[in-house]
């Protein structure tokens, strides 16, 4: 009998040193999913759409978003060129220890796990906040709400890959058919702003607006992180040498694309623009003043379901990162942190271990009720942790 | 490709830190002084990294 792919796969991941432990069943779609859903266009919309245009303004939209798209193109590049040649689940830290020393490697798995225990707080809080606001739960309630949402995506992760890789795909066409819908209904029945609106500089402090419009591309710069997802579901990933790097790359291009045409949407559907950038959250204030209420709730609640997918991947993704870090003896009680369960073939261990360390993040800083920017705190800790993950990694390349 | 990936992701990481982010960057800081006290103290000597296999 000849040798299946899967039989390859398994005997290249045996060639760089590991056995095959996880299930291997993610086709492309799913790899490239799992990053699509963690950078999540809607996530980034909803919860940062406030922050690029009270630094920046509609030009920040026009110019910023597609400029940090382009440049995060070549990191991307960079990490999928690696991924191809060393599709583990370890990914940036692997690549970091083989091409800069073990050393390289310790720092970059831990600012990756930081980064990513930050990530997952920042993106399921901010799902908790808009959930007690739109249900009109007490403020009180968020922490709980975060505790069930961290508890649904533990359970799913820890059911296995199959169901997740499932739930990715999904999660991929929720985001498409999100931006699409969004984009359509916006462009057809909210009332409209001339193109060179879209010109418009605007900053809402004292400040250059050179300078706001530098800051305000941190709202592009937070919502593309955790695109190396891709890598860490490489061994559960078939054929991963070629679909985890274009995973990688077309998760950002994509991206970058869509996020483009929703951004420009809704900034053309601006009324008032002082009235915007001062509202709580900009982004549902311009939905509910151009489709009404009612309708624009109903929007708010497809991008919120997009926020539960991605807190869902990138629980997936922190997990693989601690569970290989754990199978190389790099963390406290790494025996038990790379257990692997035997009927559903997840680390398991690594899984709860990562949405607890999620939990503890905002309960640690401040009251639920008295930090309305938590999730872009949590996003701003995040993503530095994970730029330093990628530029070690991107430097060992260099060297 | 990579010298290009390089500058962004150092243009990216002042962005993240500068005001009024600035305590992600103590954040960074500090997290990044505890982890060389562990690495030098006890991780330097115990660690061994991935096994290096040629492919």
């Amino acid at each position: 009998m000849g040798e299946g792919p899967l039989d390859r796969d398994a005997e290249q991941l045996r060639r760089l040193g590991y056995a095959q432990q996880l299930l291997r069943d993610m086709g492309g779609f799913a790899n490239f999913a799992i990053s699509f859903s963690i950078i999540s266009i809607l996530t980034g919309a909803v919860t940062l759409y406030g922050h690029g245009l009270r630094y920046g303004g509609p030009l920040e939209m026009t110019l910023g978003w597609p400029l940090v798209s382009l440049l995060t193109l070549p990191v991307a590049a960079s990490l999928a060129q690696l991924a191809s040649s060393y599709p583990t689940a370890g990914a940036l830290y692997h690549w970091a220890s083989l091409l800069g020393g073990r050393g390289a490697g310790f720092f970059t798995a831990w600012l990756n796990c930081i980064g990513q225990f930050a990530i997952t707080a920042g993106i399921d809080y901010g799902l908790a906040q808009f959930v007690v606001a739109l249900l009109g739960l007490p403020p009180q309630r968020t922490l709980a709400v975060y505790a069930a949402v961290l508890l649904s995506h533990a359970v799913l992760n820890h059911l296995g890959v199959r169901l997740v890789a499932r739930l990715n795909d999904l999660s991929a066409w929720v985001h498409i058919a999100g931006v699409a819908v969004l984009a359509i209904v916006l462009a057809a029945f909210a009332p409209r702003q001339p193109a060179e609106f879209l010109l418009t500089r605007f900053t809402d402090a004292p400040r250059p607006y050179w300078l706001g419009f530098l800051l305000g591309l941190l709202q592009a710069g937070w919502t593309f992180t955790g695109f190396d997802a891709s890598a860490h579901v490489s061994e559960e990933t078939r054929d991963p040498t070629r679909t985890a790097p274009w995973g990688i790359f077309l998760s950002v291009a994509v991206s970058g694309l869509a996020g483009w045409v929703l951004l420009l949407a809704v900034t053309l559907a601006i009324g008032d623009l002082r009235a915007t950038a001062a509202a709580d959250n900009p982004f549902i204030f311009v939905l509910r003043g151009a489709l009404g209420t009612r309708a624009g709730g109903a929007l708010v609640w497809v991008a919120i379901v997009a926020m539960w997918f991605c807190g869902l991947s990138s629980v997936t993704s922190n997990s693989r990162m601690l569970f290989a870090f754990a199978r190389d003896g790099g963390l406290p009680f790494s025996r038990q942190l790379a257990a692997v369960s035997e009927r559903y073939r997840s680390p398991h261990v690594a899984v709860w271990v990562s949405t607890a360390a999620a939990r503890s993040a905002p309960s640690r800083s401040t009251p639920a009720t008295a930090c309305p920017s938590g999730p872009a705190c949590a996003r701003a800790a995040a993503a530095g942790g994970r730029a330093s993950g990628r530029g070690t990694s991107v430097a060992g390349r260099r060297r | 490709m990579n010298v290009a990936a390089l500058l962004w992701i150092c243009a990216l990481t002042a962005l993240f830190v500068l005001p009024p982010n600035q305590v992600a960057g103590y954040t960074f800081a500090g997290a990044l002084a505890l982890l060389c006290a562990y690495w030098f103290v006890w991780m330097r000597a115990r660690f061994k990294g991935p096994p290096v296999r040629d492919i």
